[in-house]
């Protein structure tokens, strides 16, 4: 229930700005806002080294499903990298592997997995691996996910499943956890 | 204290306080400046520091654009009081978050660029940190400080800075003022001592030492150099003493010399006067019988006189004569006398029968005059004395005489006796005469000077007698005393010694009167000259009177007017073999004189008697004739008798290879 209520909090957080007046500028701004949160999380999470095959192996960042970005990721993306790891944007279908998830680091579900419960097939997948899962599909963090990403008002919030993260070998920087909403998972992923 | 030693210490106190505080400052302001310095750089460095830790916890924040996070982790700087403002930019330089301290009154700038220019004061201190995420910019955090708590610190060090350079300067000037009292204390003493010294001449006293420093020495220096002025100074005036003493004393002995000249010149003049007046009473003296002779010769020659009135004639003349020849005698002793030249005899001679002789003569003119004469001896006498009979007849005579011209009427008593004691005899002849004053005594025994000026004139006299008997008596080995009081009569007394053998034969008694002797002048007429004599004379009427006194005597004699005939004359008779046996030979002659012509017969080896005559009876005469080769010596006017007497002498006797002692005077 405090899950719930926590949850409730970010989404009051940016209700400043004020409902959907021109719906179009608010969906491009949204997207740009999650790519740039996207790119923040590489910043303030650690992976661990044996994640990467080599030390100069890429950071790939995979979207699964439908991509809400389009280009709007790459161009965030571009240039930037995490340690000596270059970040590598790669789009994955939704039928796609385990295995191939596996090579992400960071996997973004998009909201279309949502149906059939696609996205929990994902998280399952890479349930052992170094992988942050994140989605902007509601309830998403507290489903066995990782982060789940909200856009309220213009500006960007999310919840953390700490224990999920940290129970792959990531390493959540407190200032992250400042910021984010921590929450307790009702699944875990990859039990079955 | 003295103003220059004041004027000293308070260059030395103003110096060692200027030292001080300019030090003081120096060191200060520098310390002040490192230690403002560094207080800024701590606040820089804190406030940096600040800012960077800031930046980092607000990263995340920041990075999400989550400014109530921001907000609330920007608040965390309250802690440090002098941040004023901390504000969070993102990457695009939006104000994500700020905070602002109470004591912040501006605006929080929207913009990063807008910074500077809102909080940009000398007041305060803006510093900027980058807020990074995963190694990238994501936006900047900006930091305004307070700088006033670091100004008032400034301003309260700078403070305490005065504060203690004021007490340092104080204390330091107190600190010199006491070294200055101590070091210059013993040189004010010093120079006070010095002042004292040269103001007021106070050479006694002494600078005390107070310690033995340079100063000390200096005082021991100065105290010496007190005692070496003061030993000069005190010789100096010792010397000084001395050549004030030498001054009197020399001043005095030229006053008492410039008396004693005074007292001489004054003698000189009086006897200059004396001598003008004799010489006038000489003439008075001389022209009187002169007068006399000439005029009675002036009768004789008149033919109309009987025979008794040319015999007055001829007695008055002579009378005259006689006294003129006194008179002349008296100058001629005198002047021997001053001259020294007046030598003495010392025989064996008869005082009573010299006395007896002497009272006889005057007899006749005491009984002249009405007076009585009388002469007694005071036995024991001496029989004989040894002393020159000549000079002791002259002084009785003298003193005789004397008593009996001044004495009008009454006696005159003489009276001999002797003092074996002193080995002299004394002649006392005391008259009932006029008397004198003490003054009058005092002027007696002084040539050409008699008591009084108008005595000369009443009693007539040279007023020679009583200086020459004064000055034979002492050259017979005493003295004439007088004594006398006006109208009282006068006693005079004439000592001479009698040598030391002459008290041991005395006369007790007067022996019996014995028959008067024959008198000497009387013998030489008995003499007969039967010889050949040479008379040298250029006078007629010496000529005549002296030849006619040889030829009565029975001599041949011939006459030559001068040295020259002289010569002729003798070398003559010896060439005929009639020789001359004596030679009269006039000392004055024209053409070749006495001196010359005796001179050069000695030359010719003639060994004839020459007799000098002369009329120059003064003392060195007979010296002169005797060294000019002259035998005997004797003065005109020519006694007739001694004349015969002494040609009889040089006849009979031959010429004797030494001069004779004899004494020529009458």
């Amino acid at each position: 229930m405090t899950c719930i209520v926590a949850v409730a909090a970010i989404v009051l957080l940016g209700a400043g700005d004020g409902g959907a007046g021109n719906g179009q500028i608010d969906v491009a701004k949204a997207i740009k806002v999650k790519a740039a949160v996207l790119l923040n999380f590489c910043r303030f999470i650690e992976w661990p080294e044996k994640a990467f095959a080599k030390k100069d192996s890429p950071f790939v960042i995979g979207v699964v499903g439908e991509d809400p970005f389009g280009p709007v990721l790459d161009t965030t993306m571009e240039g930037k990298s995490v340690g000596a790891h270059p970040i590598v944007v790669k789009r994955f279908a939704a039928n796609s592997t385990p295995a191939q998830l596996a090579e992400c680091s960071m996997l973004f579900i998009s909201a279309s997995e949502e149906q059939g419960n696609r996205h929990e097939q994902h998280c399952d997948a890479v349930a052992d691996k170094p992988v942050l899962t994140v989605s902007d599909i509601p309830g998403f963090a507290v489903g066995g996910g990782m982060i789940e990403v909200g856009f309220v008002g213009g500006k960007a919030s999310f919840s953390v499943n700490r224990k999920g993260a940290e129970g792959v070998g990531l390493s959540l920087s407190s200032k992250l956890l400042q910021l984010g909403n921590i929450v307790e998972p009702k699944r875990k992923p990859g039990h079955k | 204290m003295p103003m220059k030693t004041t004027q000293f210490s308070t260059k030395l106190v103003l110096a060692i306080g200027g030292l001080t505080a300019g030090a003081l400052l120096i060191v200060g302001g520098i310390l002040g400046l490192l230690d403002l310095r560094s207080a800024n750089q701590q606040l820089q460095q804190r406030i940096d520091v600040e800012c960077r830790l800031m930046a980092e916890a607000v990263s995340a924040a920041v990075a999400f654009n989550d400014s109530k996070t921001t907000a609330d982790l920007l608040r965390s700087t309250m802690a440090d009081p002098t941040v004023l403002l901390a504000a969070a930019f993102d990457e695009h330089g939006v104000l994500v978050a700020d905070f602002r301290g109470p004591a912040f009154t501006g605006d929080t700038p929207k913009a990063l660029g807008n910074v500077d220019a809102t909080v940009g004061s000398t007041n305060s201190m803006a510093v900027n940190a980058v807020i990074k995420a995963g190694g990238e910019p994501v936006g900047t955090l900006v930091m305004v400080c307070d700088l006033r708590p670091l100004q008032a610190r400034l301003i309260r060090q700078g403070l305490i800075a005065a504060g203690t350079v004021l007490v340092a300067l104080l204390a330091s000037m107190f600190a010199a003022t006491r070294i200055s009292r101590l070091l210059l204390g013993p040189i004010a003493s010093l120079s006070a001592v010095a002042k004292r010294v040269a103001r007021d001449g106070e050479y006694g006293i002494r600078a005390k030492k107070f310690q033995d420093d340079e100063v000390g020495l200096l005082t021991d220096a100065l105290n010496g150099m007190l005692d070496h002025i003061q030993g000069q100074n005190d010789s100096l005036l010792r010397s000084n003493d001395d050549l004030e003493r030498r001054v009197n004393e020399r001043t005095s002995e030229l006053e008492r010399q410039a008396a004693a000249l005074s007292a001489a010149r004054d003698a000189a003049e009086a006897a200059s006067r004396a001598k003008s007046d004799f010489l006038a009473n000489m003439s008075h003296e001389i022209r009187t019988p002169m007068t006399a002779i000439l005029g009675y010769a002036d009768l004789l020659v008149d033919q109309g006189q009987s025979e008794e009135q040319r015999t007055d004639c001829i007695q008055t003349v002579r009378r005259n004569g006689e006294h003129l020849m006194s008179i002349i005698n008296d100058i001629l002793d005198i002047s021997k006398i001053e001259a020294g030249a007046m030598t003495v005899e010392c025989i064996e001679v008869d005082p009573i029968a010299l006395l007896r002789e002497a009272v006889d003569m005057m007899q006749v003119r005491a009984r002249a005059k009405g007076l009585q004469l009388s002469a007694t001896v005071s036995y024991p006498v001496p029989a004989t004395i040894k002393s020159d009979p000549v000079r002791l007849r002259q002084i009785l005579v003298n003193i005789i005489g004397n008593a009996i011209k001044f004495t009008e009427q009454g006696r005159v008593d003489v009276t001999l006796t002797a003092q074996p004691a002193t080995s002299t005899l004394s002649v006392v002849v005391a008259d009932s005469g006029i008397g004198m004053s003490g003054d009058q005594i005092s002027r007696l025994f002084r040539p050409f000077s008699q008591a009084d000026g108008t005595m000369a004139r009443r009693f007539g006299g040279t007023g020679l007698g009583l200086a020459i008997s004064q000055r034979l008596c002492e050259m017979l080995g005493g003295s004439v005393r007088v004594e006398s009081q006006l109208g009282r009569g006068t006693v005079f007394t004439a000592s001479i010694g009698t040598g030391t053998e002459a008290f041991q034969r005395l006369v007790t008694q007067e022996p019996a009167q014995s028959p008067a002797e024959p008198s000497a002048n009387g013998r030489g007429a008995e003499h007969a000259l039967n010889y050949r004599i040479l008379l040298a004379e250029d006078g007629p009427d010496n000529q005549r009177l002296i030849s006619f006194h040889l030829r009565k005597a029975g001599a041949a004699v011939d006459i030559a007017e001068n040295g020259k005939f002289a010569i002729e004359n003798i070398a003559r008779a010896n060439s005929e073999g009639n020789p001359y046996r004596l030679v009269l030979m006039d000392m004055q002659m024209p053409e070749l004189d006495g001196y010359s012509a005796t001179a050069q017969l000695r030359e010719q080896a003639c060994d004839l008697p020459i007799i000098a005559l002369t009329a120059h009876a003064m003392a060195g005469d007979r010296e002169k004739c005797l060294a000019a080769g002259c035998d005997d010596y004797m003065t005109k006017p020519v006694n007739r008798a001694q004349l015969v007497e002494l040609c009889h002498k040089w006849i009979s006797r031959g010429r004797s290879p030494q001069p004779a002692n004899t004494q020529s005077l009458t």
